[in-house]
């Protein structure tokens, strides 16, 4: 199921990572959270963030010179 | 995982900051407060363990930070406090109000939008220090995309 972990530290520092979402899903999914809590800071992308999504659409160009 | 991110959080919503206070079992109250260096602050006032003074949390205000890199970010919610650098008052008192502050106004936002969420004490990988866990599960959440992605390979190009 896809997650939001945020952990808190006792020095008042905090950090989000969404799990379980596919491609782009994730950051509009923690967008509001983060938002709310604050400013971002810094941002990673993990190897799930650039696999595809079973939702999107190809175009193709193709060299016509062949 | 898919992202990672790192949150300066912003003490602004006036309702989580009385509950946090709750919560941690410290007296509040609203009004003007004069500061030792004799300016004075505005907000909800909150008496932290040991203290000498209240802190004062002005949760309209807006300032600008300037970051590391050089950047700029509106930031709201500002926090007065004196304590002479721990002589008149232990600032870890102040960042965990601030990390208590996290922890609720996160829940708070999660069932709104309707998400179930858990807290769980955990430790830092490294450190072995002890952090409060918030997991929000988002069922359905999962239809993404790579809007403008471009993917280069086999001669073509493809644009996702």
């Amino acid at each position: 199921m896809p997650q939001i972990k945020i952990r808190f530290a006792k020095d008042g520092s905090s950090k989000i990572e969404t799990s379980g979402f596919t491609g782009s899903a994730c950051q509009g999914a923690s967008e509001f959270i983060e938002k709310a809590l604050g400013n971002s800071s810094s941002d990673e992308k993990t190897a799930e963030y650039y696999e595809k999504s079973e939702t999107h659409t190809h175009l193709s160009v193709e060299d016509e010179s062949e | 995982m898919s992202h990672t991110a790192t949150i300066n959080i912003d003490v602004k919503d006036p309702q989580v900051v009385i509950k946090t206070a709750q919560r941690l079992g410290y007296e509040t109250t609203e009004g003007e407060c004069r500061m030792y260096d004799g300016t004075t602050a505005t907000g909800i006032q909150v008496k932290l363990p040991g203290w000498r003074y209240p802190v004062v949390i002005d949760t309209d205000a807006e300032w600008e930070e300037t970051l590391s890199d050089g950047t700029t970010v509106m930031r709201k919610g500002r926090v007065f406090s004196d304590n002479y650098n721990g002589s008149w008052g232990d600032q870890q008192y102040m960042d965990e109000f601030t990390q208590i502050y996290g922890v609720e106004k996160a829940s708070n936002e999660a069932s709104l939008a309707g998400y179930s969420c858990s807290e769980s004490i955990v430790l830092h990988p490294e450190t072995g220090a002890e952090e409060i866990e918030l997991t929000i599960n988002m069922p359905g959440s999962d239809l993404g995309g790579n809007d403008g992605g471009l993917n280069l390979g086999g001669g073509g190009l493809t644009v996702d």
